[in-house]
């Protein structure tokens, strides 16, 4: 049995290389009618976790998986294997097959069978050599390290350290001539390959009494960028800082939302942007019902948020690090404050505008900010709140984005311009949109901490002084 | 501490006896274990045995409990979980209930008496009579909930008149359950609809228009259509059974088009006789009976608009339809999309049967097709030939109108069609013309008749020669 190029089990991705390898002997056991079209993905996941103070997981996984689809004569089959030798590549092609040729029986309508066009695939830098060979003995090394203090002060940190990485191939080959539709055109495609990289730490130190709780934390796709020790100080230092926390009444407050707790709002407003939903009725982004016309108008164009806010995304953008993904393209939802853009997919594109392609966004995206620093922001508040991170979000109403959730891992009340004390946490009813068009003062963006359980989720986000800010009652938990 | 192991070793003869021995001992106690407990095991297993086919009724002590445990038996039987045919199931609702399901509701509704059982939940109480076959004992709860609300036990007029009230609702409700009945008590429930539509009963014409409707459909869907034209004339006669108030009423005018269709199918026979005489002879008769509904109909008897079209297939005809000299048929796409596929099956019976029949389907560009590229119009119609006239083997003139369409300015963009010609004369209509262009009948595509229709065409086709 022929290991095709993974003969040294040790690798944690394939290669390149590797892949076309393994491309070409799927071309190359196909029985040439039709179309063939290929994705190979391989990851790679390395962490270490820790809990009062001691490492309890370090591991290694990696895995690939070949999806091979074979279209012969307007019929589709389709496999999905992760074992990648000869005869696992020879039959799964040949059950594509048999499953193309079976569909085949039945007469596919002609909608399935004109030509679909090639998306163009833009291409990123997200690749970072720091993240990709973090050994496990260096996680560990860098978990224990991120204890120490915390373990010296006598409080308790538990927290993990993951790096991934990721690589794909997408090639798609020949073509497929039938009764419906006798002009296809032959699909010769060159073999797309990308790779990302992407790293996360994120850590709570908590008094052993649990009367105080500190949490820090950041994801990027490069390790190198983030200071651990940096955080781990952050998170020891919020802890000690929030022991013994008094209740206040709840109501209206001034509130500084650090970078974690505004990215936690944003991210609700973010789901807004869908725009085949703004255009049903019901968001927060619908404008009215157009009677005569009888459709949904939208506010695309109009002042939606505080001038001071301009929310983009870009795939080309190495700190985004977002996958290429087909059709991808620098997208700017908010410009100044105004709705400039909502996402769309292919769908809607050819239905709504007669027009080829999507206008799709993943999940990354930066916020544009501000030079006030936070304790700027603190200094020049009489009476207010500073907030580390918001945890438990509801979205209770989708058309005001109203949402509830609960403070966490800090809350300070501020007064006449210092932090004067710790305060319980508190549950808070309020919208995203409220929050930013009542700002008062705004931070510089920081990347903050936005994991996904596959991919990228990078998001840049400032820090937010924000009036009448709307805290509904007090919550126990630290 | 160190841990002493016993090492392995050969036995003795004297411990292989011993061995032996316990072995055969171990083997008799699992023997008898198994005995024991294999028949609870067994019984364990069956007690989840789905269907079921035997409920302890003895538990259940309200009619509801009853009905459940019956309707349990119902759909555990095999005629709801072996799929013996893929035809529908005609006749179903006059099909009797399996035994067990009868079983079930005799033994549960033994207990209850039909003279003392509580008035409060009289109509489970007839239900689970009734699927005990127990329809004596129904009989006997429906007198005595109708003579409890009867107005002859008052003397009051405001009391008299709200009874009278109440009355009617007992019986819209009673005849309701005779009719859901397995099988469906046509008796009874034509018995109680006839004393529903009195005048002295008083009750709410949506009330008699609901159970005269239901019993009509009742009688029609098992085929016994002689006994559906009475309900029918009940229902024709409702228009002059109302106050003129009620008449002019939007809810009133809504079910209009059904008592024209009602008309239509008790006229069924004269209509298509005036037809053969004369198109004219035909939509006079046709007014008539709108004119006694109150129906507006502006299409029926007009003559048909020309269709529009930018790209015909197979060919552009010499003349735009409907054709002069033959019987047409025109379905306009609407703007709800394009024609059904039971539509296509439809145009092809009619096709087979009447092959001189013209029928012309009429769609708009709208500038997408499936996820191809943006097509230009010219693309589009050769992608509407293969859809229609290729894959669903659709047998028409297929016209294909190019849409004029503007877009809302930026950022917006969205494409706003303008209505083409044929949207606005006939947008989502269904046509049958005669052989002067004069329409004879419409409905919405994908609606209506299709008995009806064919009896139309075939009629129009034999004047035609």
């Amino acid at each position: 049995m022929k290991r095709l190029g993974l003969d040294n089990d040790e690798t944690r991705l394939l290669s390149r290389d590797r892949m076309t390898t393994i491309m070409e002997a799927v071309r190359s056991f196909s029985d040439g009618q039709g179309i063939t079209a290929c994705r190979l993905t391989a990851w790679w996941r390395g962490e270490v976790r820790w809990a009062r103070n001691r490492i309890s997981l370090a591991s290694e996984r990696r895995d690939y998986r070949l999806s091979l689809t074979r279209i012969i004569n307007g019929g589709r089959g389709e496999i999905s294997i992760n074992q990648l030798d000869d005869q696992a590549l020879q039959t799964a092609i040949r059950y594509a097959e048999r499953d193309a040729r079976l569909v085949s029986q039945r007469h596919q309508p002609p909608s399935m069978d004109v030509p679909v066009p090639e998306l163009p695939h833009p291409s990123t830098l997200v690749w970072s050599d720091s993240t990709f060979n973090l050994g496990i003995e260096q996680r560990s090394a860098v978990g224990r390290s991120l204890t120490k203090a915390s373990e010296e002060r006598s409080m308790f940190s538990s927290g993990y350290l993951e790096c991934r990485g990721s690589e794909v191939m997408s090639w798609a080959w020949g073509q497929d001539v039938t009764d419906v539709n006798p002009d296809d055109i032959p699909m010769v495609t060159t073999p797309e390959y990308s790779r990302h990289t992407q790293a996360q730490c994120s850590m709570t130190v908590r008094h052993p009494k649990g009367s105080g709780s500190g949490w820090a934390g950041v994801s990027a796709f490069n390790w190198s960028s983030i200071d651990s020790q940096l955080l781990a100080d952050v998170a020891l230092q919020k802890c000690l800082d929030s022991v013994n926390p008094v209740a206040i009444e709840p109501g209206r407050f001034t509130v500084i939302l650090e970078p974690q707790a505004v990215a936690a709002l944003v991210g609700a407003f973010m789901g807004a942007f869908a725009r085949s939903e703004v255009e049903n009725g019901g968001s927060i982004f619908t404008l009215g019902r157009d009677e005569a016309l009888k459709i949904w108008r939208s506010r695309l164009g109009m002042k939606v948020v505080d001038e001071r806010i301009t929310i983009a995304h870009d795939p080309m953008d190495p700190a985004l690090g977002v996958l290429p993904s087909p059709g991808l393209a620098p997208l700017t939802f908010v410009e100044k404050g105004v709705l400039v853009n909502l996402e769309y997919n292919r769908t809607y594109a050819l239905s709504a505008l007669n027009y080829n392609l999507p206008l799709s966004a993943r999940p990354g995206y930066k916020m544009s900010g501000g030079n006030t620093t936070v304790n700027e922001m603190i200094s020049s508040t009489t009476r207010g709140i500073l907030v580390t991170r918001f945890s438990g979000i509801d979205i209770l109403d989708t058309s005001s984005i109203l949402m509830t959730g609960i403070t966490r891992d800090g809350l300070w009340l501020v007064e006449n311009g210092a932090v004067t004390k710790s305060i319980k946490n508190m549950r808070f009813t309020d919208s995203p949109v409220f929050v930013l068009n009542q700002i008062e003062q705004i931070g510089a963006p920081v990347p903050v901490f936005e994991p996904l359980p596959f991919g990228l989720n990078p998001v840049f986000v400032p820090p937010i002084k924000s009036n009448d800010f709307s805290f509904s009652s007090t919550f126990d938990s630290i | 501490m160190t841990l002493a192991f016993r090492p392995l070793s050969i036995p003795s003869d004297l411990a292989v006896k011993n061995l032996v021995t316990l072995r055969i001992f171990n083997y008799l106690i699992i023997l008898v274990a198994g005995v024991v407990l294999i028949p609870f095991y067994a019984s364990a297993q069956i007690s989840l045995e789905w269907p079921y086919h035997d409920p302890n009724v003895s538990s259940y002590l309200t009619p509801d409990e009853c009905i459940a445990a019956s309707a349990r038996l119902r759909f555990s039987s095999d005629v709801y979980l072996v799929a013996r045919d893929t035809l529908p199931a005609k006749g179903a609702i006059v099909s009797s209930l399996p035994e067990s399901a009868v079983k079930a509701a005799r033994e549960c509704s033994a207990r209850f008496d039909p003279h003392t059982i509580s008035l409060d939940d009289y109509l489970p109480a007839i239900r689970m009579f009734l699927m005990a076959d127990r329809d004596e004992d129904a009989f006997i709860v429906e007198r005595r909930r109708l003579s409890e609300s009867g107005a002859e036990s008052d003397t009051e007029s405001d009391n008299a008149e709200r009874n009278n009230t109440d009355r009617g609702i007992f019986l819209a409700a009673i005849a309701q359950t005779y009719m859901d009945a397995i099988p469906v008590r046509f008796e009874a429930a034509h018995r109680l609809v006839a004393e529903l539509r009195r005048p002295e009963t008083n009750a709410r014409w949506q009330d008699r228009f609901a159970q005269i409707w239901m019993l009509m459909h009742r009688y029609r869907v098992s085929d016994r259509m002689e006994d559906a034209r009475i309900p029918a004339q009940w229902l024709v006669a409702l228009p002059d059974e109302v106050t003129s108030e009620e008449r002019t009423s939007r809810e009133f005018q809504s079910r209009a088009n059904v008592l024209l269709a009602i008309h239509r199918f008790l006229a069924r026979d004269q209509l298509l006789d005036s037809l053969s005489e004369s198109t004219e002879s035909y939509l006079a008769l046709q007014q008539s009976l709108a004119r006694k509904v109150s129906h507006v109909d502006q299409i029926t008897g007009t003559e048909a608009i020309p269709v529009e079209g930018d790209f015909w297939f197979p060919q552009e005809p010499s003349s735009l339809p409907p054709f002069r000299g033959a019987v047409n048929l025109l379905i306009i796409e609407g703007n709800t999309g394009w024609p059904q596929r039971s539509v296509g099956a439809m145009l092809r019976r009619l096709k087979s049967e009447f092959p001189n029949l013209e029928i012309v389907l009429a769609v708009g560009t709208k500038g997408f097709f499936g996820a191809s590229e943006p097509p230009t119009p010219e693309e589009e119609a050769v992608y509407f030939d293969r859809l229609f006239r290729g894959f669903h083997s659709y047998p028409v003139t297929l016209s294909v109108t190019r849409t004029p369409f503007w877009r809302l300015p930026a950022p917006d963009k969205r494409r706003i069609n303008i209505p083409t010609s044929n949207l606005t004369n006939y947008g989502g209509q269904m046509l049958l013309i005669d052989r002067d262009g004069l329409i004879v009948h419409h409905t919405s595509v994908g609606t209506g008749d299709e008995q009806w229709l064919t009896d139309l065409v075939r009629v129009l086709v034999r004047s035609a020669k």
